[in-house]
C-alpha cells in the first residue's frame, strides 16, 4: 500500500520529499523508516527452540504473508521470545511464518508497529484488534485509532 | 517552617496509602513490569473508586469541577502515590483523574468549549509542543517553528521533538515564532487540531522508559484560523513560562515517592537477607548506604514542601521549586543506585521495581527543565539578573 492519508510514512521517501519549508540555518533530522524488517523464519519446533529467551517484539503471519498478530516478549514472559512466540502462533491457526527483533524497549517499539500497521492499512491485525478503548498512535497524518480502529 | 500535618491531611494520606498498597499494588503483580496502563476493567473499577473519595481530578482547578485541594497536601499525596512500580510517570495508572493541559485555563469561551471541557469529560486528548530540534531549555532563542499571518489565518511551518502523546492526541499546544526580532515577546501559543493538513508525526522516538515514547513532529504550512491563537499574539512565552515553576513542586514529589519505596524496601531487606552468617542491616558498609539513603530523602522532602507551602502563600516560590527538583531528582537517583546495589543480583532484574525507578529517574534529570537550568535559575535569584 502505497501514502495514503496525505502522508502516512509508509515507504522511504527520496531525499528532500515530503519535508516542510525550513528556516534558514535549520539542520533537519533524518527522516527514519523503522519497520520491522528482520527475515522471515518458518514456524516449527526447531525455529521456536533456537529463539533467545531475551525481551524483544514479533510478528506472526500466515503462509500469504498477511500478519495475524503483533506481539511482545516482556518482562514476564517465561522464556522471553521463544515462549512468548510459541504461545502467540498456538493461538492462530493459519499461522505459518514469524519475525522477530530483540529490543528492551519493547513496550515503544510494539506500539510503533501497530501504528506502522495501521497507517499502512487502515486497520490493525486480527490478533491486536481487541484494544478497548486504548488508542493507536498515528504515524504520519492519518487518523486516530480507536478500538481498533 | 511546620510540617505538622492536620487531621485532615492524616486522613487524606492515610486513604491514599491504603489506595496505592491494597488496590494498586497487587495488581502490579501480573502486569508486565514496564505497563503504564491498567487493563480497562480495573481502571474503570478504580476511577469510580477515587470519585466516590472526592479525590478524582486532583490537579483540576475548583472552579472547573477539581476537589480544591492546596499544593501541599498535594505534594503529601504525590510522595504516596508514586510508591508503587509505574509510580513514577504513571502514579496510581492515571485513575486520580488529569488535569489535562494547564495552558488551556487561560483559553478563551469558544476555547475552552472546543478544547478544555472535551479535555476534561475524557473526549479529546491534546500534546504540549514547545520543544525544537534546536533545544528546549531556551525557549525564547530555540523556537523556530514560524508562524505567519495570512488573512485571518496563520501559517504554520516547522518542526516539534520530544512531543509525549502527539500520536495519540486531537490537538496540540503549539508554540510558534511569530515576530523574528522580538525574541521572548516575538512567540505565540496556537491550538493545531491534528487533523489540519501539513500536520504529520514524523516519527516515535524511544526512551529510557519502555512502556512511554515521544514523537517528532512536523508542520507543513500548516493553516491555523486566528480563533485558535492561544492568548495574546506575542505573548505565548507567557503562557509556557507560567506554570513551569509550579509544575516542579509534583514533579520533584514524584521522585521523593519512588525514592522512600525504594528505602524502605532497601531497610527489608537488608534486615533478611544474610551473609557470611549475619545480616546485611548489621554491616556498617550497608548502614552507611541506608543513612546517606536517609539524608537525600529527608532534604528533598522538606525542600519539595517548602516550595508547596511557599507556593500556597501566595509567596514568591520560583527558586524553591527548582531548588527542589534538582535536589529531588538527583537525590532520588541516589537513593536507587544504592538501594540496587544492597539488594545485589535482584536488584539489577524486573521482578523488582528498582531496575524501572534507576532508568526513569535519569530522565527526571533532564525533564521540566534540566538540572542545570535549576541551577541558572536559582543563580539568577541568589546572585542578581546580571551575572557581570
Amino acid at each position: 500500500m502505497g501514502v495514503q492519508g496525505g502522508g502516512i510514512v509508509t515507504q522511504r521517501p527520496e531525499r528532500g520529499v515530503s519535508r516542510p519549508a525550513r528556516p534558514k540555518g535549520y539542520d533537519p533530522v533524518p527522516m527514519t523508516d523503522v519497520r520491522l524488517t528482520k527475515p522471515w523464519q518458518e514456524l516449527g519446533e526447531a525455529a521456536i527452540a533456537a529463539l533467545p529467551g531475551q525481551l524483544g517484539v514479533f510478528e506472526i503471519a500466515d503462509a500469504d504473508g498477511a500478519t495475524l498478530e503483533l506481539g511482545f516478549a516482556g518482562g514476564r514472559s517465561r522464556f522471553g521470545l521463544r515462549s512468548a512466540i510459541a504461545e502467540t502462533a498456538a493461538r492462530h491457526e493459519t499461522a505459518a511464518r514469524f519475525r522477530y527483533e530483540v529490543t528492551m524497549q519493547y513496550w515503544s517499539r510494539f506500539e510503533e508497529l501497530l501504528a506502522f500497521h495501521f497507517a499502512d492499512h487502515g486497520e490493525l491485525p486480527p490478533g491486536n484488534a481487541d484494544r478497548g478503548d486504548r488508542r493507536v498512535g498515528r504515524l504520519g497524518a492519518g487518523r486516530i485509532a480507536a478500538q481498533g480502529g | 517552617m511546620d510540617f505538622e500535618l492536620s487531621p485532615e491531611q492524616k486522613l487524606i494520606l492515610e486513604t491514599v496509602r491504603r489506595f496505592v498498597r491494597e488496590e494498586i499494588v497487587p495488581l502490579e503483580a501480573n502486569l508486565d513490569p514496564d505497563a503504564s496502563e491498567l487493563p480497562p476493567r480495573h481502571r474503570e473499577r478504580l476511577v469510580a473508586m477515587t470519585k466516590e473519595l472526592g479525590f478524582y481530578g486532583l490537579d483540576i482547578p475548583e472552579e472547573y469541577g477539581g476537589p480544591g485541594i492546596d499544593l501541599t497536601t498535594r505534594t503529601l499525596m504525590a510522595f504516596e502515590m508514586a510508591q508503587h512500580r509505574a509510580g513514577l510517570y504513571a502514579p496510581c495508572y492515571g485513575v486520580f483523574g488529569g488535569a489535562g493541559l494547564a495552558q488551556l485555563y487561560e483559553a478563551d469561551d469558544d476555547q475552552k468549549e472546543r478544547y478544555l471541557y472535551p479535555v476534561l469529560r475524557g473526549e479529546k486528548r491534546g500534546f504540549f509542543a514547545l520543544t525544537e530540534p534546536s533545544g528546549g531549555s531556551d525557549p525564547a532563542r530555540a523556537i523556530r517553528t514560524t508562524a505567519v499571518r495570512d488573512g485571518d489565518d496563520w501559517i504554520v511551518d516547522g518542526e516539534k521533538t520530544f512531543i509525549s502523546g502527539a500520536d495519540k492526541a486531537d490537538f496540540g499546544i503549539v508554540f510558534a515564532r511569530t515576530d523574528p526580532e522580538l525574541g521572548r515577546k516575538g512567540i505565540t501559543c496556537f491550538l493545531v487540531d491534528t487533523d489540519m493538513p501539513g500536520f504529520r508525526v514524523r516519527r516515535i522516538v524511544h526512551t529510557l522508559r519502555s512502556s512511554h515514547y515521544a514523537a517528532e513532529l512536523e508542520f507543513n504550512r500548516v493553516r491555523v484560523p486566528g480563533r485558535n491563537v492561544l492568548g495574546e499574539v506575542n505573548q505565548g512565552f507567557a503562557i509556557a513560562n507560567d506554570r513551569l515553576s509550579r509544575n516542579r513542586i509534583p514533579y520533584a514529589a514524584g521522585c521523593v515517592g519512588v525514592a522512600l519505596k525504594a528505602q524502605e524496601m532497601a531497610i527489608a531487606y537488608a534486615k533478611t537477607r544474610k551473609t557470611f552468617g549475619d545480616y546485611l542491616s548489621t554491616r556498617q558498609a550497608v548502614q552507611w548506604m541506608i543513612v546517606d539513603n536517609e539524608i537525600d530523602l529527608r532534604t528533598a522532602r522538606a525542600l519539595t514542601l517548602e516550595a508547596a507551602a511557599r507556593a500556597d502563600a501566595g509567596k514568591p516560590f520560583r527558586t524553591e521549586a527548582a531548588i527542589c527538583k534538582l535536589v529531588a531528582s538527583e537525590g532520588a537517583s541516589r537513593v536507587v543506585d544504592r538501594a540496587m546495589q544492597i539488594h545485589g543480583g535482584y536488584g539489577m532484574t524486573k521482578d523488582l521495581p528498582l531496575e524501572r525507578w534507576y532508568r526513569e529517574l535519569r530522565i527526571r534529570r533532564v525533564g521540566e527543565g534540566p538540572n542545570e537550568i535549576q541551577r541558572l535559575i536559582v543563580a539568577r535569584d541568589v546572585i542578581g539578573g546580571s551575572f557581570h
